[in-house]
């Protein structure tokens, strides 16, 4: 296994057009980092860099403290597993797990026998070792995820990476496949850079997370500090689901205290803070309390939909003044019904406080 | 109930225009096959009255077969096997030619960014405009110069050079195969030589089986380039060796024989066809005809 290192890295297709800017990042030995954010937002690029698949065009990329900008994607000892997992057709599973060994093999100094070897072992660690003689058209997606996988784990590479392997997968064997994506990578101690559009699949595979937006990175941290901690409006917004509610305001002295203002006049009480001027609250569905009774510091609101889960569900309220689209979540035996008035409150402990903007930053 | 009958009655009309068009069509067949089969007098008093009811073999001669082979060139028998096996190396070779470099050039034009690609591919599509019989004097002159006149050489070797229909029908076809492909043969060690033997000519077949039906049609049955570049009767493919029998033996008198080489000539075609239907109709469907 190894590390690797981008210093600035940066992509600039012909025309101009900027892909990614200024990407700094050190993904150590052993480490499962996830690359998530929109889609458009340079994470692919990002990971196609990594691989060589892309020149890179500002900065430097190190692979075990060796620069590998100018090395050949053959030779930078990665293995990559893609979004539509790129078996070839005419092969059949046997083949394509040893295919990448046996352009190898004499660099590598194997024989046959070893590849033979290797790919059985890998095959019977993924389970299926039953579909050695098919061929990708005969197996499931399911099926042809896990040779996709195979084929990467087969070259037992410095660096796995990882493309959106699960996004064509439906949503049970997405899970199923996540939680062991999460064992195979305890059980390798390997260093796996994966990319996602869906942050509930970054937050529950990732060590680490690097959102970005347009073509930069946001924020890297571990997955419930940017999730309790996010450092501007847009990482706010993209990691969580349901996403978190967000208010204009403006943040007022009152007295000797700093309070938000929304838009009816409402206010909120703020812990200590300096800034003054307009500003956006924010607040995580689970974090709006809900009420039967209105009370002090609680605000009016009626429910105009409910989406129940089994255990829990989200309620969509309207606030007058405040906003029509405020999402709760709640227990099941919590939730209020369609139509009904109720009242919501917030700890202000439990508020997030960004600077006006898509990517305002945290106050 | 009344719309029923209309319908199916009007769809049986389609058949009388079809069926006038296949009899049309299958006539010189039939008309060669059959004076092929007949005798010398019956076979040329046919030909002379242009009546195809005295030309129906009740009694087949199979022996005009073998005599016509044995009459090809001026060695009995030697002349056909000489013209056949040039037939068979050049058809055979082109066909190779045309698929491995078609192949190769329509790669490079799908899959690798290179500067002027379009227009150079616009360029190569452009020269499909182009009659053979422009660039005919202009080759020959260079053939000449090379020494390579009256040999296989001018015939075999500019099919290693890419044949601009099928490396458009090459380019179109790598163009649809998913760029991952590609990039994983990349990862796993194969530089574009390796991923264009290894992953494109293995999944472009149904390509190749189309350029291979239709070069061999074409290179079997050609007759002009034989006759440009061909002098030696060792050197004759079957079309040159047939059209000298022609002006040997084309009186009314030999017509059978006449006829029973063509059908000769013919055969492998007909049994290509049959075998490779699909893939000729396939090609046809593509803009595969030409002339």
């Amino acid at each position: 296994m190894a590390s690797v290192e981008l210093k600035g890295i940066g992509k600039v297709y012909d025309g101009g057009v900027r892909a990614v800017e200024d990407v700094n990042l050190v993904i150590e030995d052993g480490e499962f980092v996830v690359l998530v954010g929109p889609s458009g937002c340079g994470k692919s690029t990002t990971l196609r860099m990594v691989a060589g698949l892309e020149d890179i065009t500002e900065g430097d990329l190190s692979i075990d403290g060796q620069r590998v900008n100018e090395v050949a994607a053959r030779d930078r000892d990665i293995a990559m597993v893609f979004q539509n997992y790129a078996l070839y057709p005419h092969l059949d599973v046997r083949e394509n797990l040893s295919f990448g060994l046996e352009r190898r093999r004499k660099k590598l100094g194997l024989s046959r026998d070893d590849i033979a070897k290797k790919v059985e072992a890998t095959a019977s660690n993924l389970g299926i070792e039953n579909l050695l003689e098919r061929l990708p058209k005969q197996l499931s997606g399911g099926q042809r995820q896990r040779v996709a996988v195979g084929r990467a784990l087969v070259r037992d590479p410095a660096v796995f990476l990882l493309d959106e392997p699960l996004s064509n997968l439906d949503a049970r064997l997405r899970v199923e496949t996540r939680a062991e994506l999460r064992m195979l990578h305890r059980q390798l101690e390997a260093t796996m850079l994966y990319v996602t559009h869906d942050q509930e699949e970054a937050m529950s595979l990732g060590e680490r997370m690097v959102v970005m937006h347009q073509g930069r990175v946001q924020q890297v941290g571990r997955p419930m500090d940017i999730y309790n901690k996010p450092v501007n409006r847009f990482v706010a917004g993209f990691v969580g689901s349901p996403a978190m509610n967000f208010f204009d305001g403006q943040i007022k002295s009152d007295e000797d205290s700093t309070v938000f203002v929304a838009g009816d006049g409402s206010r909120l009480l703020l812990p200590s803070l300096s800034y003054r001027g307009p500003a956006v609250l924010g607040v995580r569905p689970e974090r709006v309390n809900i009420h039967r009774e209105s009370g002090l510091n609680r605000l009016p609101a009626r429910v105009i939909a409910v989406e129940r889960y089994g255990d829990r569900g989200d309620a969509l309220l309207s606030i007058d003044g405040i906003s029509d689209r405020v999402v709760v979540r709640s227990g099941a035996m919590d939730l209020p019904e369609e139509g009904e008035y109720i009242s919501v409150s917030v700890d202000p402990d439990h508020t997030h406080l960004f600077e006006p903007g898509e990517c305002g930053n945290r106050l | 109930m009344s719309a029923a009958p209309s319908v199916r009655s009007s769809s049986y009309w389609w058949y009388v225009p079809m069926l006038v068009g296949s009899l049309a069509m299958l006539f010189p067949l039939w008309w060669m096959l059959a004076l092929s089969l007949e005798t010398e007098q019956r076979a040329g008093a046919a030909l002379a009255s242009g009546s195809p009811f005295d030309a129906l073999p009740t009694d087949p001669q199979f022996g005009n077969y073998g005599q016509a082979m044995q009459e090809v060139g001026t060695t009995p028998w030697l002349g056909f096997i000489d013209a056949l096996s040039n037939s068979i190396v050049v058809t055979v070779l082109v066909v190779i030619g045309t698929i491995l470099s078609s192949s190769l050039v329509g790669t490079a034009f799908a899959r690798i960014r290179f500067r002027g690609r379009q227009p150079t591919f616009l360029l190569m599509l452009a020269t499909m405009m182009l009659p053979a019989q422009v660039t005919m004097i202009p080759l020959f002159i260079l053939f000449r110069s090379l020494g390579w006149v009256d040999t296989l050489l001018p015939l075999i070797v500019p099919a290693f050079f890419g044949s601009a229909f099928h490396i458009f029908m090459y380019r179109q076809f790598i163009a649809q195969l998913p760029e991952a492909l590609f990039e994983a043969a990349r990862l796993d060690g194969c530089g574009w030589l390796e991923t264009w033997w290894r992953i494109i000519m293995p999944l472009t077949r149904p390509v190749a089986a189309i350029t291979a039906v239709f070069t061999f049609i074409f290179t079997w049955n050609d007759f002009m380039l034989p006759l440009i570049y061909l002098h030696s009767e060792d050197q004759a493919t079957l079309a040159v060796a047939l059209n000298a029998f022609r002006t040997q033996f084309g009186g009314l008198e030999d017509v059978h024989l006449l006829m029973a080489l063509s059908v000769v000539t013919m055969i492998p075609c007909a049994l290509l066809f049959m075998a490779a239907q699909k893939q000729f109709i396939e090609g046809l469907g593509s803009g595969a005809v030409k002339g």
